[in-house]
């Protein structure tokens, strides 16, 4: 039996050296068999490059970004907590230019779906068969009264990492110890659904040891957030006192800031503190708006099956900017949705009609470097009980890290969270 | 049987993308095991050191984790609710696609030292079912050579404080360890980088 297995694995290995990673038939040419622009290349629109590629090289595969490198803004809540710095969370494009795809420097400003060309900042004009469009977010300028793209260089939104991420950070370092930081979170949807609370929890964790009589306060425009539980048990164990919600029922709903006096409005209220982040309202990337890619809510309408836009032809949209649906708009969406568009653009280019999708999120957020939670789910495509296309949760699959997980499952959860982090950033820029 | 598709599969390339695929047909074997990546690595080849490289798996060893994990016989963190949104033959056409893909072992550090001392602990104790120094993939257990040293330690903490299932023969070894006999474990395992030691 042990032989029989033996030599079965023999032919295997054979196999699987012969084509070198992936089980695929490979057509090589000279001539492009067509061309597939990405615009954006951030998380999902560098992975969608890298399958594109993969599944078929003979596809020239282009990716239009605005940055020569691209920092993650998943993890960057680390770096308020001292625990990375922004250079670990930025990547270059050199590992995705030795893999045969062309990257191109210079903002997408337009894509052009008639022409089905990509228009750039510098007056580039660049063709395509199909396009993958991954934007991201942009924000809803002055949705809170007084918060618009100025005001955002005084009070960090720092939810694109970055410099905005830096200018958090020296405000909280700059506070006197017994200050307040003020986060303001957004309505739903919008980009990384725990990431506000994780965030809390993470500067609690840099002003318990440095200034350890400062309190953050959350003013929310929803009444609930995601991993609620966990994080409201979670900050009560590591910073009791420190970390106060206050929901959209409790008067959380901020209408307006004066930036500067650094201070919030509800509707009821005033809210003064020493440091600010505002959160805004979100819709996807701009890009996606001018080209004519969104509807009424701001987001991408898109075929759930292969992630093609329903406003446009050969348009597959990815990621957060993507129209809201049970998936959240986690950086693991963004890799996974990259994969269906992905495997479904190879398809419609080679003649064949996509197969079925599959869609898989896991999402970790610390509470402190030892003490991680978790939400992963798999989704699938299907029809909703008002009979409408959707996303739909299999079974009962999205589900939240246990309550009464002890320390180790603790701490087992952070280190995944790390490598959670090498991996998602790997396949598209490793 | 199956090894004989699967071969036939990873030599034509032919069987991911059958002309007519319809949304009723199931999901790819691909395309689900392209989900699992942004955790354990593309194509299963991981770069994070707490998760396993998922390539190389034996299909039936794959297969049992995961069902393992979806009856909740084995302990888990997250792969329990990763589990319940699988069907077993949804397992199986994962397992096809990562039983296809190279072995690697991951490049880390060891310590040389302790790596000696471990080798003989393997010699002595788990070659018999880990064979060719736990380099070969036997059908019911993963190659444990070349993983990522975390998840090594985190692996021997399952079986022994979680009750990972295990046959009684290893349970019985294992709790004679000392914890510096099972870190010399990890080391050797870690030490194996070289590629070549992986193409049976």
């Amino acid at each position: 039996m042990a032989n029989i297995s033996r030599r079965k694995f023999i032919q295997m290995a054979g196999a699987g050296g012969l084509l070198a990673g992936f089980p695929y038939a490979a057509s090589w040419g000279s001539q492009p068999k067509a061309r597939v622009v990405i615009v954006g290349g951030g998380t999902g629109g560098a992975i969608a490059a890298r399958y594109v590629k993969a599944l078929d090289p003979s596809i020239d595969v282009t990716i239009v970004e605005a940055n020569p490198r691209y920092t993650t803004c998943f993890m960057s809540n680390w770096v308020l907590a001292e625990m990375r710095d922004l250079d670990s969370l930025t990547h270059g494009y050199e590992n995705v230019i030795a893999r045969g795809i062309n990257v191109i420097i210079d903002p997408a400003t337009t894509i052009d779906t008639e022409g089905q060309k990509v228009l750039t900042q510098g007056g580039q004009s660049i063709p395509y068969d199909r396009v993958i469009v991954a934007p991201g977010i942009d924000f809803q300028w002055d949705a809170i009264e007084g918060y618009d793209a100025a005001a955002a260089e005084i009070v960090p939104h720092a939810w694109k990492a970055g410099p905005q991420t830096e200018l958090l950070q020296n405000q909280i370092r700059a506070m006197d110890d017994g200050g307040v930081v003020a986060i303001v979170a957004p309505p739903n949807p919008f980009r990384c659904p725990p990431g506000p609370y994780e965030r809390a929890a993470l500067i609690a964790y840099y002003l318990r040891r440095h200034k350890p009589k400062s309190k953050i306060v959350i003013y929310d425009a929803k009444d609930a957030f995601s991993k609620q539980g966990l994080f409201q048990a979670g900050w009560a164990r590591h910073y009791p006192g420190m970390i106060e919600w206050v929901g959209g029922f409790a008067g959380g709903k901020i209408e307006r800031v004066d930036v500067a006096a650094r201070t919030l409005y509800s509707e009821f209220d005033d809210f003064e503190a020493d440091v600010l982040n505002i959160i805004p309202p979100q819709t996807a990337g701009r890009v996606a708006i001018n080209s004519g890619l969104t509807d009424a809510s701001g987001w991408c309408p898109v075929d759930f099956r292969d992630l093609q836009s329903t406003l446009a032809r050969n348009v597959h949209v990815i990621g957060d900017a993507m129209v809201s649906s049970a998936l959240p708009k986690s950086g693991y969406i963004a890799a996974s949705t990259a994969k269906v568009a992905a495997v479904a653009v190879v398809d419609h280019l080679n003649g064949r009609e996509p197969g079925t999708p599959a869609f898989f999120n896991t999402c970790y957020s610390l509470l402190t470097p030892q003490h991680s939670i978790s939400v992963s789910g798999v989704y699938e495509a299907g029809t909703n009980a008002e009979g409408q296309p959707a996303i739909l949760p299999v079974g009962n699959s999205v589900a939240v890290s246990p309550a009464g997980a002890d320390d180790s499952f603790q701490a087992r959860e952070a280190r995944y969270a790390a490598s959670w982090y090498d991996n998602l950033v790997d396949q598209g820029f490793g | 049987m199956r090894k004989k598709l699967l071969t036939a599969t990873a030599l034509t390339g032919l069987l991911m993308f059958a002309p007519g695929a319809s949304a009723d047909a199931p999901v790819s074997g691909a395309l689900l095991a392209f989900q699992c990546a942004g955790c354990h690595g593309f194509n299963g080849h991981s770069v994070g050191p707490a998760t396993p490289s998922l390539a190389g798996f034996p299909e039936e060893y794959f297969v049992e984790t995961m069902m393992a994990y979806k009856e909740g016989t084995r302990h888990a963190t997250i792969m329990d609710r990763v589990s319940w949104g699988y069907t077993r033959e949804q397992f199986e056409a994962m397992a096809e696609f990562f039983a296809a893909q190279p072995y690697l072992p991951a490049r880390q550090d060891f310590d040389a030292e302790l790596a000696e001392r471990g080798a003989a602990i393997h010699d002595q104790h788990c070659n018999s079912c880990h064979s060719e120094g736990g380099t070969f993939p036997e059908p019911d257990t993963a190659p444990i050579a070349g993983q990522w040293a975390p998840y090594l330690r985190d692996s021997f903490e399952d079986f022994l404080v979680h009750d990972r299932p295990q046959p009684r023969g290893m349970q019985r070894r294992l709790s004679a360890l000392s914890a510096d006999e099972i870190e010399a474990l990890v080391q050797y395992y870690a030490s194996q980088q070289d590629p070549a030691a992986y193409a049976h």
